[in-house]
């Protein structure tokens, strides 16, 4: 096995602390995960010797990669796990996997007749068959789908710019665009006021959930599509953004670190969660805003692992809390479970909501109106453990940006 | 009144070689008994590249040790095959290396009968990106990689099988003589200070770097040159095969993927001190500068540990070429001590690990022929672990058996017994619970560091940080009942372990270094705990 830089530096940085195996939410709540250490790190190491399969606990990494936000040797080990797990043997890897790896797919078909896609997925019957055929598991909560698409509605939209406004792309991913478009909308409409105008181009899913399911071919060919586009797209100083923090993720490290695509870094400068995007435009912003303090709720606001990773800090919180001036506090309870298509699966789901109590229960602690998120299988989930309303940072804004 | 045992053939040393010998007198029948001062294999056998030689490195300047490898080297492939990584050998020229010394090494490869084939440099750094450029040439040679420390405890097992007996930590205080005759020994436990006399008929002294030493208490001198080379230990591989450089052999030029790790070495200096050597920071700095060469991005690998072994070479009679070393045959001698005026007693210089097996061979024939006994050496052929045990029902190689040799089957039954044990203790070299405690509960193992030895626990990237106290945790009813205090024992192998590390402390592993410290110091305070019981 050659090793690439980043598993290369991987095994030289790698002090054993442990501190990654502590803070994973899966080891936390399974007794029988080795964590990190042990399945990314250690396991690499043997394997140039033995040239052995990956340990198969592997396959219960959700890719959270909590690891890898604690490590304090900068060791990619969340990245070793993905790498690992695609090595698993495919047999290990079915259908299930091929269905979560692309969420555009199933998107497009549900799309054909949505009414009908969310009643089938919501049905005991179905739930039942799922379970038992594909592994889909049936007590899971399953994200709905939109009657209509985020680009049938963009379509739609027609602002009036005052002067001649300035461009921005934007990366909606496949939640925005089958399942939650109002978050594309709500982040389309306040740019509107700020006089830019969006560009939405042709992208293929970031590939994220193909990485989790170990499908890197997939990622790849998606990576490759999005690349055109970048080349394309920005040039003369555009800039592009981001309203789910997997996404973000994913362009800005994982094509990188777990496919090597280093034509990537070039780009990587010129990406930002679109939070912090509107953050930097915080006086405009302002101006827009309707009275401070019009709103006396209390919201609750759980930070998604990947925008941890993404190393973006917190800009949805930062906009909400001290620009709108919202009571809303973190939640600080880790991981929520979902981790994209994990929480689905149905020998994963007890793990994914063990760990998802943690949420819970502070959300209960706390008894919020409502729980603010920016990742939409976050929301699915913790929507499912509380029944509280869940929304994403763009969506609050919106609701108060003066018309 | 002491105990007196009694045996025919008295070995002293616990090298390869002596381990070598005591075997072939068990598999001829003969009655024998091995003393080792400390454990088996702390010497050269443990401290050296782990290079099984195909021959080639002395096709050129010794010819007959060269036919001599390639001919063991075939015969321990088959007999130690658990020991032993067929991985295969390259021999690399790099641009700044003769091109005049090719023709000669291949016909002295071709004379020794070395098969030697060679390689398109674009497939063989397809396999290893990380060699260099630079290079103009590349052959393929029969090498291997073999576990020293395996080796040692395979050989012995089958012994003691056979009725050999084996005495690690005892050290020969006395050699009693009469008529000009040695009629036995006396012998003390280095951990116990306990005394004890055996009767035998012949000594034979493969005390290695020690021989001269051993030699003395019969008031004969022996001419024992002592070679110091030092290796330095990576995290990592950084190749699959064994790279040797294609040059006359120099510092540096010896590389192999050791299991997990990757060796460098060596260098070869001249020392009085087998028993202190140590690394020097100006020996990694050669082997680092010559390790460059082939291998440009080497200061970007992590480096483990360095470390010091001593050879013992034959000094002859102003034989000696220069200082370093490396032109004195490391082929060995038989010294009949009957030529001294004592019958009985027989030394042994030089040699190398790859022949140790037919050094042991001669030397007993040698014995047997002054003591009158006809029985043929089967060491080439009986192997060190037989199938039967080596393969499991399935037919696949059984893990325990390459790892522990016959003995691979005690570790199956406690597993059997304790199957929660399977859950790894060891995280960096895959050592599980099972086979801690079983090997600690074995009375050859005296404390955490003849653990080490055994398991190959604390030899990773952690280099004991969390091994040794869980090892003592897991197996604390055996270590609790061992000559030392089992806190002792704690300090010595983790104080062990550093004095590795201390020759290439920096980067990640001196971070490794301060959390191991700041673990047992402060969170452990394990200075204070020692103190404060009687250990
Ligand atoms: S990967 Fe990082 S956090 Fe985990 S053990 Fe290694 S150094 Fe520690
Ligand atoms: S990615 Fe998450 S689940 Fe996987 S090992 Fe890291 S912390 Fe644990």
């Amino acid at each position: 096995m050659n090793l690439t830089k980043l598993q290369i530096d991987a095994l030289n940085n790698c002090v054993k602390c442990s501190i990654c195996v502590n803070s994973c939410p899966v080891a936390s709540v399974n007794p029988q995960f080795p964590g990190p250490k042990q399945l990314g790190v250690d396991w690499l190491r043997l394997a140039q010797e033995e040239q052995s399969q990956p340990i198969p606990a592997v396959d219960y990494c959700s890719n959270c990669k909590t690891c890898e936000a604690v490590c304090p040797s900068g060791v990619h080990v969340g990245t070793l796990n993905q790498l690992a797990k695609s090595n698993l043997p495919q047999r290990s890897l079915g259908m299930r996997e091929e269905i979560f790896s692309d969420p555009s797919l199933l998107g497009r078909f549900i799309h054909i007749w949505p009414q009908a896609g969310n009643m089938a997925t919501g049905l005991r019957p179905v739930k039942f068959l799922t379970e038992k055929t594909v592994g889909i598991s049936s007590q899971a909560p399953m994200p709905a789908y939109s009657m209509k698409t985020f680009r049938e509605m963009l379509l739609k939209y027609k602002p009036e710019f005052s002067e001649i406004p300035k461009e921005v792309v934007y990366f909606p991913g496949c939640f925005t665009q089958y399942n939650q478009p109002e978050i594309g909308m709500s982040l389309v409409k306040i740019l509107a006021k700020l006089n830019y105008k969006v560009i939405v181009p042709d992208f293929k899913c970031c590939g994220q959930p193909a990485i989790s399911n170990a499908r890197l071919d997939k990622t790849k060919k998606f990576a490759e599509h999005n690349l055109d586009i970048l080349r394309q797209e920005l040039k003369d100083g555009r800039e592009l953004i981001f309203s789910c923090p997997s996404c973000l993720l994913t362009f800005k490290e994982e094509y990188k670190n777990i496919l090597g695509l280093q034509e990537y870094s070039a780009f990587t400068s010129s990406m930002q969660d679109s939070g912090q995007f509107l953050l930097n435009h915080r006086e405009q912003l302002a101006a827009l805003l309707r009275m401070k303090n019009a709103e006396s709720a209390k919201y609750a606001y759980h930070e998604p692992c990947h925008l941890r990773v993404a190393g973006q800090g917190t800009p949805g919180l930062v906009l909400l809390k001290s620009l709108m001036g919202l009571d809303i506090t973190p939640l600080e309870a880790g991981c929520c479970g979902m981790a994209g298509s994990y929480g689905l699966k149905a020998e994963k789901e007890w793990v994914s909501r063990e760990i998802g109590n943690n949420v819970k229960d502070a959300v209960t602690n706390l008894n919020p109106q409502a729980v603010i998120t920016e990742c939409g299988m976050c929301s699915v989930q913790v929507n499912a453990l509380t029944e509280l309303p869940v929304k994403h940072p763009l969506e609050v804004l919106a609701e108060q940006i003066k018309a | 009144m002491m105990v007196v045992n009694k045996t025919k053939v008295m070995v002293i040393g616990g090298g390869t070689t002596g381990v070598g010998i005591i075997r072939d007198l068990a598999l001829r029948g003969i009655d024998a008994v091995l003393v080792e001062q400390q454990d088996l294999a702390h010497g050269a056998s443990f401290r050296f590249h782990g290079l099984l030689h195909s021959g080639a490195r002395y096709a050129v300047n010794d010819f007959s040790a060269a036919k001599e490898c390639i001919e063991e080297n075939i015969i321990l492939k088959k007999i130690a095959s658990t020991c032993i990584n067929n991985s295969g050998g390259l021999f690399v020229q790099h641009k700044t290396d003769r091109d005049e010394y090719i023709g000669e090494w291949l016909r002295g490869c071709s004379e020794a009968g070395i098969e030697v084939k060679e390689v398109s440099i674009q497939n063989v750094l397809n396999e290893n990106p990380a060699m260099s450029r630079d290079l103009k040439r590349i052959y393929s040679v029969p090498d291997g990689i073999i576990d020293g420390a395996r080796l040692v405890w395979a050989n012995v097992y089958q012994a003691m099988e056979y009725g050999a007996r084996v005495l690690t930590y005892t050290k020969l205080s006395g050699i009693y003589t009469a008529n000009g005759k040695v009629t036995g020994a006396e012998v003390i436990n280095t951990l116990t200070g306990q005394k004890s006399n055996w009767e035998c008929e012949t000594i034979i002294n493969a005390a290695g770097t020690w021989a001269d030493e051993v030699a003395k208490l019969t008031g004969i001198e022996l001419n024992v040159t002592k070679n110091k080379g030092t290796l330095l230990v990576f995290n990592q591989r950084l190749t699959q095969k064994v790279v040797n450089r294609l040059r006359i052999p120099d510092d540096g030029d010896i590389i192999v993927p050791h299991h997990t790790v990757t060796i460098l070495g060596t260098t070869s200096v001249n020392t009085d001190e087998p028993d202190s050597a140590k690394p020097t920071s100006g020996e990694v700095q050669i082997l680092l500068d010559a390790g460059r060469e082939l291998f440009p991005e080497i200061d970007n690998y992590r480096l483990l540990r360095a470390y010091a072994g001593v050879r013992p070479l034959y000094a002859g009679n102003g034989e000696v070429k220069d200082d370093d070393g490396r032109d004195i045959s490391r082929d060995f001698r038989i010294f009949d001590h009957a030529h001294n005026g004592l019958n009985g007693f027989i030394s042994l210089i030089g040699g190398k690990l790859t022949t140790y097996r037919m050094i042991a061979e001669k030397t007993v024939n040698y014995v047997c022929k002054t003591m009158g006994i006809k029985k043929k050496c089967q060491t080439a052929e009986i192997p060190l672990v037989d199938s039967k045990r080596l393969l499991t029902m399935d037919g696949k190689v059984n893990k325990f058996a390459v790892r522990y040799g016959i003995r691979g089957e005690m570790i199956q039954k406690y597993l059997q017994q304790n199957p929660e044990k399977e859950i790894t203790l060891c995280e960096c070299e895959d050592i599980s619970f099972a086979e801690v405690e079983e090997v600690a509960s074995w009375k050859s193992t005296n404390n955490l560091d003849d653990l080490r030895r055994k398991t190959r626990i604390g030899m990773g990237t952690c280099q004991g940080l969390y091994c040794s106290f869980r090892s003592l945790g897991s197996a604390w009813n055996a270590m609790k009942n061992k000559p030392q205090h089992p806190l002792r024992q704690l300090v010595c192998f983790l104080e062990k372990r550093y004095k590795g590390q201390k020759s290439v402390l920096w980067e990640a592993q001196i971070k490794e270094c301060e959390l191991t410290l700041g673990i047992y110091s402060t969170i452990f305070n394990l200075e204070r705990v020692e103190e404060n019981s009687e250990v």
